[in-house]
């Protein structure tokens, strides 16, 4: 045997033996037999019967708020309750990338399907497919349109994140950029739309909270609109509940507030301060800033929806929800500059 | 008189965020400690002024700027301090050049 050959034999041995010694720990029989558990649970389950829940007609989270929110509630109670759902959007009629982006959330969440299976379809109406089908939606799903997802239509950016990566600098340029030739017919880096995009980036709960750095997970999504120069912009923050954040809470408890609707007004003008000590008279201006921004010509509507309350951000006017949705939804609509 | 520049894009970052060391390496105060203070302690000794320039910033956020020109104004004054800080913006959208001196005018309020 040649000193090469030896020498090669000797790594291999090293390598296996490394390789037995950690089949033998008790983590790695754990894990063997959880992973045997999980996939026996996951063939049970999916022969079980799929429940049919069929959306409402026009899918759309912002103008059709309190049937949607229903619709989830009711999709997500019966998943907890061990069924598998089919999500069947076959017959709607009108569908927003805000609605895409609560369905492509949604399903996406482990605590809202829990241990059963989501499966769907993609409307009949040929426009509203074509909208489906260009949308980054069939990327976070297994189906066979997997990779005829287009580049030219939304922007999706999912995010599983470590505090210190507070702020996705390159997702937030992209999204940024990528649209204003829509609307603008030239590209540039539009700094109250860069804004907005980082300042929601960087307030979600877990960013926020500087008490427990957990993961957190949102979605951005872009969508020019194609009838006109319009882009609409939705931000899905899956853990803040503003109205239940805890310096929220605090006051709702100190002044016996009972309703959402009594704290809008203070919480717009940040009446109500942050719940940090240090540096308190500074902080908390990024919800007055947005306020500040949805007032600006080249926004056309800014939405904020948020546990039982929807809020027009440019009018200030609220509308009060039957449901209680318990993620926060930021969306708003960029269009060309008037020129009087 | 202009007699220093600080181009916050080149000198600093193109994205500065955060208030305190913990929170990245572009943090207010990183950027209070090692370029402003001195920077604007000189101008004040030498009664001169630095131009800032905003050009290439994406993004000024509340906290980097109430943490650097928000100190700063409630230091020594808006007043004093606009007189030796001279901002200079040529983006078309004057949104940052907006916030940079409202921040200066009412660094508390709310």
């Amino acid at each position: 045997m040649t000193k090469y050959k030896r020498k090669k034999l000797k790594i291999y041995h090293r390598i296996r033996t490394t390789y037995e010694a950690k089949r033998r720990t008790p983590a790695w029989k754990e894990s063997k037999r959880m992973n045997k558990k999980g996939s026996k649970h996951k063939i049970l389950q999916q022969k079980k019967k799929f429940f049919d829940l069929v959306a409402p007609q026009n899918f759309s989270l912002l103008n059709n708020t309190d049937e949607m929110l229903l619709y989830f509630s009711k999709a997500r109670r019966m998943l907890k309750d061990g069924f598998n759902v089919n999500f069947n959007i076959n017959d709607i009629e009108e569908l927003t990338s805000d609605g895409i982006s609560m369905l492509i959330a949604a399903i996406n969440d482990s605590h809202f399907y829990g241990k059963s299976i989501c499966s769907g379809n993609a409307p009949r109406n040929p426009i509203l497919k074509n909208m489906f089908i260009k949308s980054w939606f069939y990327r976070y799903v297994n189906s066979k349109y997997k990779n005829e997802s287009s580049d030219n239509d939304f922007i999706y950016r999912h995010q599983h994140v470590n505090w210190r990566v507070r702020v996705q600098w390159e997702s937030a340029k992209y999204a940024c950029i990528k649209w204003t030739k829509h609307t603008f017919w030239h590209e540039w880096p539009c700094p109250f739309l860069f804004n907005i995009i980082a300042e929601c980036m960087w307030n979600t709960n877990n960013h926020a909270n500087v008490w427990k750095w957990e993961k957190c997970s949102w979605w951005l999504l872009a969508h020019p609109q194609e009838d006109s120069k319009n882009t609409c912009y939705t931000f899905l923050d899956m853990w803040v509940w503003i109205f239940d954040s805890l310096v929220v809470r605090w006051f709702k408890n100190k002044w016996k507030l009972l309703d959402n609707s009594l704290l809008v007004w203070d919480l717009l003008s940040w009446i109500i301060w942050s719940r940090l000590d240090k540096d308190n008279k500074v902080r908390g201006k990024w919800i007055p800033r947005m306020v500040r921004y949805s007032k600006l010509d080249t926004l056309n509507k800014f939405y904020i929806i948020t546990n039982n309350m929807k809020i027009n951000l440019q009018t200030g006017i609220w509308q009060k929800l039957k449901s209680n949705f318990k993620w926060t939804l930021l969306h708003w609509e960029i269009q060309p500059k008037i020129i009087t | 008189m202009i007699q220093d520049t600080i181009n916050i894009a080149t000198d600093f970052s193109d994205v500065p965020a955060g208030r305190y060391y913990t929170d990245g390496d572009t943090s207010w105060q990183k950027f209070y400690e090692t370029i402003l203070r001195d920077k604007f302690d000189n101008a004040l000794l030498g009664n001169y002024e630095i131009d800032i320039i905003l050009d290439g910033v994406w993004w000024l956020p509340p906290s980097f700027l109430s943490a650097s020109f928000g100190e700063l104004s409630t230091l020594h004054g808006s007043e004093k301090v606009l007189r030796h800080l001279h901002f200079t913006s040529n983006d078309e959208d004057p949104t940052n050049l907006e916030d940079v001196l409202n921040e200066i005018r009412n660094p508390e309020a709310r």
